[in-house]
C-alpha cells in the first residue's frame, strides 16, 4: 500500500537562504511519525511546503497522489489537513462557524453534525463555547478548536504543527490524549514539536532535522535511547527542552 | 426643521449611493488588503454600460415615459453584470500577479488601472458630459413641506436591499463565509479547502455590480455622466469606507450614509460650497481621533 506522504529531497529557499536542504520522509497509512529540532531547524518551512503554503523543491505524494500542480486548497481536498504553527483560528468567527469553516469541502448538514459530535467527545470543552469568538479563547482552547477544525474537514493525513507550543502541562496532556484518540481510529498523522520527550513518548518513529537537513532517524524507541538525542534534545532529566 | 428633513431626505438617498460603492473598496481591502482606486472607474463605467443598455433596450428622449420598469430593471442588472466582468478582469490582469509582491505595488498599479480606464472611457465614451436617460419617470411628493421624489425612495430602497442581499450573502452562505475566512487569515481559508483565487474574483465582481447599482442609481438622480467623474465620487465613497472602518461592511454602509448626510446638511446649512469640503474634513477628525474607523476594530497580526 502506499503511503500516507511520501516527501522526497523536499528544499525550500528564503532569497538565497537554504531553510530546507533537500530532505526525505515518509508516513504511513495509520502511523504517528515525528519531526523533531531545535527553533528554526526547518520544521514549520517544511509543513507550509508539503501544503503548498510555500513553493519548494522536490517531490510530495499523498497516498500515491503527486502534489505538483496542486495548489494548497485542492490538496485539502486530497484528505490532508495542517494544523498550523500559532493555530490560525479566524477570530472574527465564533467556535461553531470556525468548526463548519473547516467542513467547507464537506457541506452535507448530517454528515457535518456527526462530525461536531464528534469533536466535542474530543473535546467537551468547545461545546460549552460554541457562541465564542474564536479571538476570546485561551491559548489551549485556540489549540483544540484547531485540531477539531481539522477534524471537521475529515482529514485521513494530518499534519501538526507544535500542538505543544506556549501551553501549560496539564492543557499539553489534554491535547497529546485526543492526538492519540485521534491516531487509534486510524488516521496518519505527521508531529511536528519541540517537546522532544512527548513527541518521542507519542510517535513511532522519529525524524531529527538540523538546520534544515534529517541529521537522525528511526524508531521513536530506539532515539529516546540514542545518547545524541538525550544530551542536545532531552537534556539529561529536566522535562522540557527548546533545543 | 423642514429644511433639515429636507436635507435628511436627500442626503440619505446620496448616501446610499456612495454606501454601495463604499462596499466594493471594503470588501477588496478586506480579502486582499489593497485599495482598490481603480473603483471609482468601475462605477462610472457601469452608468456608462447603463446608458448604452437603455438605448439598446429602445429609450427614446422623447417618449421617455413609456420606458417600462422592466427595461429599467434589465438596465440595472446588464450594468451590474458588465461592471462585474470590468471588476473581475482587472483582479486578473492587474492585481493577480502582484499577489504577494511588497504592498507598495499593488497600489501604484491601482492608480495607474484607474487613469488608463479613465483615458479609455475619454477614448470610448468621448470626454464631453452625457445626459443618462430617465429611465424611471419622475413624481413629487410633498410631506410637511419636505420634497420627495420617487427617485429618491428608489434611490433609497434599492440600495438597503443590496446591503441587505450582501449582508445575508457575507453571513449565511459558504462562499461569503469563504470571503470572511480570507479577510481575517488567507492561509488558514486556503488550508480549509478554500478556492482563493475564485473567491477573491468574486469578491471583486459584487464590488463592482454593486458599484454599477451605484453608478445607475446616480445617473438617475443627477443625470449627467463624464468619464472622469469617478474621481470625487469615488474617493468619498472611499472615505465613506474609512470612515465606517475599511474592512468593515456595515461599517461602510453606515460612512456611506453619513458621509451623505453630513454633505447636504452642509449644503443647507451653510453653503453648497462647502459640500464636497465636508467629506475630507471628516477623513483627517477620523484619522486623527479613530484611524481604524467606527466599526473597526485594529487588526490583528496574521499567522
Ligand atoms: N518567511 C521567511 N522568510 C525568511 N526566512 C524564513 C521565513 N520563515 C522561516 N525562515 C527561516 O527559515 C528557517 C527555518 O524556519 P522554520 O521552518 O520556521 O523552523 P522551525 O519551524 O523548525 O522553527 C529559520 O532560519 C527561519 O529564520
Ligand atoms: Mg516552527
Amino acid at each position: 500500500m502506499t503511503d500516507a506522504l511520501r516527501v522526497t529531497d523536499l528544499k525550500v529557499n528564503y532569497g538565497g537562504i537554504q531553510a530546507v536542504k533537500g530532505i526525505s520522509l515518509t508516513v504511513g497509512r495509520g502511523e504517528i511519525v515525528a519531526l523533531i529540532g531545535a527553533n528554526g531547524a526547518g520544521k514549520t518551512s517544511t509543513l507550509k511546503a508539503i501544503v503548498r503554503l510555500i513553493a519548494s523543491q522536490g517531490q510530495i505524494d499523498f497516498f500515491g497522489a503527486t502534489a505538483g500542480g496542486r495548489a494548497t486548497h485542492q490538496i485539502a481536498a486530497l484528505g490532508v489537513s495542517l494544523v498550523p504553527e500559532g493555530r490560525a483560528i479566524f477570530g472574527n468567527m465564533s467556535v461553531r462557524e470556525n468548526l463548519e469553516m473547516g467542513a467547507f469541502l464537506h457541506r452535507d448538514a448530517l454528515e457535518r453534525k456527526h462530525h461536531m459530535e464528534r469533536v466535542f467527545a474530543l473535546f467537551p470543552r468547545l461545546a460549552e463555547r460554541l457562541k465564542q469568538d474564536g479571538n476570546t479563547l485561551s491559548g489551549g482552547e485556540q489549540q483544540m478548536l484547531a485540531i477539531g477544525r481539522a477534524m471537521m474537514s475529515q482529514p485521513k493525513l494530518l499534519l501538526l504543527d507544535e500542538p505543544s507550543l506556549g501551553l501549560a502541562p496539564k492543557l499539553v496532556g489534554e491535547i497529546f490524549a485526543a492526538i492519540r484518540v485521534i491516531a487509534a481510529d486510524g488516521l496518519s498523522i505527521l508531529l511536528v514539536e519541540q517537546n522532544t520527550r512527548l513527541a518521542l513518548k507519542t510517535a513511532g518513529r522519529a525524524y531529527v532535522l538540523v538546520t534544515g537537513e534529517v541529521a537522525l532517524s528511526g524508531n521513536a524507541e530506539d532515539l529516546r535511547d540514542d545518547p545524541r538525542i538525550q544530551s542536545a534534545y532531552l537534556g539529561g532529566d529536566t522535562t522540557r527542552s527548546n533545543g | 426643521m423642514s429644511t433639515f428633513l429636507q436635507q435628511l431626505v436627500n442626503g440619505l438617498s446620496v448616501g446610499s449611493i456612495y454606501a454601495l460603492i463604499a462596499l466594493g473598496y471594503t470588501m477588496v481591502y478586506g480579502t486582499l488588503g489593497l485599495i482598490n482606486f481603480a473603483h471609482g472607474e468601475v462605477f462610472m463605467i457601469g452608468c456608462y454600460i447603463g446608458l448604452y443598455a437603455a438605448f439598446w433596450l429602445g429609450y427614446d428622449a422623447l417618449a421617455a415615459a413609456s420606458f417600462s420598469p422592466m427595461s429599467a430593471t434589465l438596465v440595472l442588472l446588464l450594468a451590474m453584470a458588465g461592471a462585474a466582468i470590468v471588476g473581475m478582469l482587472i483582479e486578473r490582469l492587474a492585481y493577480r500577479p502582484l499577489r504577494g509582491a511588497p504592498r507598495l505595488a499593488p497600489l501604484i498599479t491601482a492608480i495607474g488601472v484607474s487613469l488608463l480606464l479613465q483615458n479609455i472611457a475619454v477614448l470610448a465614451f468621448s470626454a464631453n458630459p452625457r445626459k443618462f436617460p430617465s429611465i424611471i419617470t419622475e413624481h413629487r411628493l410633498e410631506f410637511a413641506g419636505v420634497t420627495i421624489t420617487n427617485i429618491k425612495i428608489f434611490i433609497f430602497a434599492v440600495s438597503i436591499l443590496l446591503m441587505l442581499a450582501l449582508e445575508f450573502f457575507v453571513k449565511k452562505t459558504w462562499t461569503g463565509r469563504a470571503m470572511r475566512a480570507i479577510s481575517f487569515n488567507l492561509p488558514a481559508a486556503k488550508l480549509m479547502g478554500v478556492p482563493a483565487d475564485r473567491v477573491i474574483s468574486l469578491t471583486f465582481a459584487i464590488g463592482s455590480a454593486l458599484a454599477a447599482a451605484g453608478g445607475i442609481l446616480f445617473g438617475l438622480d443627477q443625470t449627467k455622466l463624464e468619464p472622469l467623474m469617478g474621481n470625487m465620487i469615488g474617493l468619498k465613497a472611499f472615505i465613506a469606507a474609512v470612515l465606517g472602518g475599511i474592512g468593515n461592511i456595515r461599517g461602510a454602509a453606515i460612512g456611506g450614509l453619513l458621509i451623505g448626510v453630513a454633505e447636504l446638511m452642509t449644503a443647507g446649512y451653510i453653503s453648497s460650497g462647502y459640500r464636497d469640503a465636508i467629506t475630507f474634513v471628516i477623513l483627517i477628525v477620523i484619522l486623527l481621533f479613530r484611524p481604524q474607523g467606527l466599526l473597526g476594530v485594529v487588526r490583528q497580526e496574521k499567522v
